[in-house]
């Protein structure tokens, strides 16, 4: 197992982690908290992978992972804020 | 002749972006670039602006780099400090309410984007020059409104910006 | 030589986000954890993105990642500015969740 595999699984113990605060967390706040900090750890772990395999078009997908997520968050924030109502 | 330079500058950058992203420095790639740069911003100017994009987005490129440079520091002494934090775990919070001492919006919106990326404050608000700021209650770089007027050293960098 | 300084920054990086891990469950209102989680995982992304840069070497993969840790650093922001946004807007208040 080399070092980067096994930052990899480290990082997947962490997404685990912040999926049990996502399903625990008392307001949706703490959930959306959860979603935003998975965004940035999977985007970690495809720049990861794409070093791993040797593999640059990977990082095209992590580029336009982290466009969505962002817009995800941003969305369902308003979203929650405006109570529904987005004009 | 200035907005001419400043327009080539953009444009390079842009370039750059597109040679990057195809992993080639082939002659066609370069002038593709070129072509793509020049519609996007002529695109961008004519119909997505309201106003002149020069005039919205007029960064000097070495106040931003030193900009940059000084926020790296920033983010990492807060970094450490919000460990301690961590492990004492003190969570008392305060919302300040915090008025800059720059005028362009521009340059405010970068300092609220710079005092969110710092851990341990987190701007909430914004109304004008009046920031809404959500800290610890140990906080003492950005003061309340109430406890007089102090410029911190963000706004000292970012006010060369301003012409 | 250069392949250990990698490895040591990524270890700190892995450091930084189990702290960022523990302070989402350590702290029982939710703006302290607002502010303590996410942004030690700013100086964790930062970190394992300069990691993985100096690993990498000199190769157009590296720009890119340099590419993709710049947008972060953009964006990670705003959308810590619209989720503390949306709770405050909402009337969520200080210690709301100490009291119940």
């Amino acid at each position: 197992m080399t070092f980067l595999e096994t930052t990899l699984l480290v990082i997947a113990i962490y997404i685990t982690l912040v999926l049990v605060r996502v399903i625990l967390g008392p307001t949706i706040w703490d959930r959306l908290l959860g979603l935003n900090a998975i965004s940035a750890k999977i985007i970690m772990s495809i720049v990861i992978l794409a070093l791993i395999t040797n593999q640059s078009y990977l990082l095209d997908v992590a580029l336009v992972y982290a466009l969505l997520g962002f817009i995800s968050t941003v969305l369902i924030a308003r979203f929650i804020e405006k109570k529904g109502d987005i004009t | 002749m200035k907005k001419m330079v400043h327009t080539l500058v953009l444009i390079f950058i842009f370039t750059a972006i597109w040679l990057i992203l195809n992993e080639s420095l082939a002659f066609s790639e370069i002038l593709t670039g070129l072509f793509f740069s020049a519609v996007a911003l002529l695109f961008t100017n004519h119909y997505l602006l309201e106003n002149d994009y020069l005039s919205t987005y007029r960064i000097k490129l070495e106040v931003l780099f030193h900009y940059a440079m000084y926020l790296f520091v920033q983010i990492y002494r807060s970094g450490f400090l919000a460990i301690f934090k961590i492990i004492k775990g003190e969570d008392t919070v305060k919302i300040i309410e915090y008025e800059t001492c720059i005028s362009d919006d521009l340059s405010i919106c970068l300092l609220a984007n710079a005092i969110t990326l710092t851990p341990g404050t987190v701007t909430i608000g914004k109304n004008g020059r009046l920031l809404q700021i959500l800290a610890f209650q140990d906080e003492d770089t950005f003061t309340d409104i109430t406890e007089g007027k102090t410029c911190s050293p963000y706004e000292m960098i970012l006010r060369s910006l301003d012409r | 030589m250069i392949d250990l300084l990698a490895y040591l920054l990524i270890t700190v990086a892995l450091l930084f986000m189990a702290l960022g891990v523990i302070g989402l469950f350590r702290f029982n209102d939710f703006y302290s954890r607002i502010l303590i989680s996410s942004k030690i995982e700013t100086v964790g992304f930062l970190t394992i993105m300069i990691g993985l840069i100096v690993l990498s070497g000199l190769t157009y993969a590296t720009m890119k990642i340099f590419l993709i840790t710049l947008l972060v650093m953009v964006t990670n922001p705003l959308s810590t500015h619209a989720i503390a946004r949306s709770a405050f807007l909402s009337g969520y208040t200080i210690n709301q969740e100490t009291r119940r």
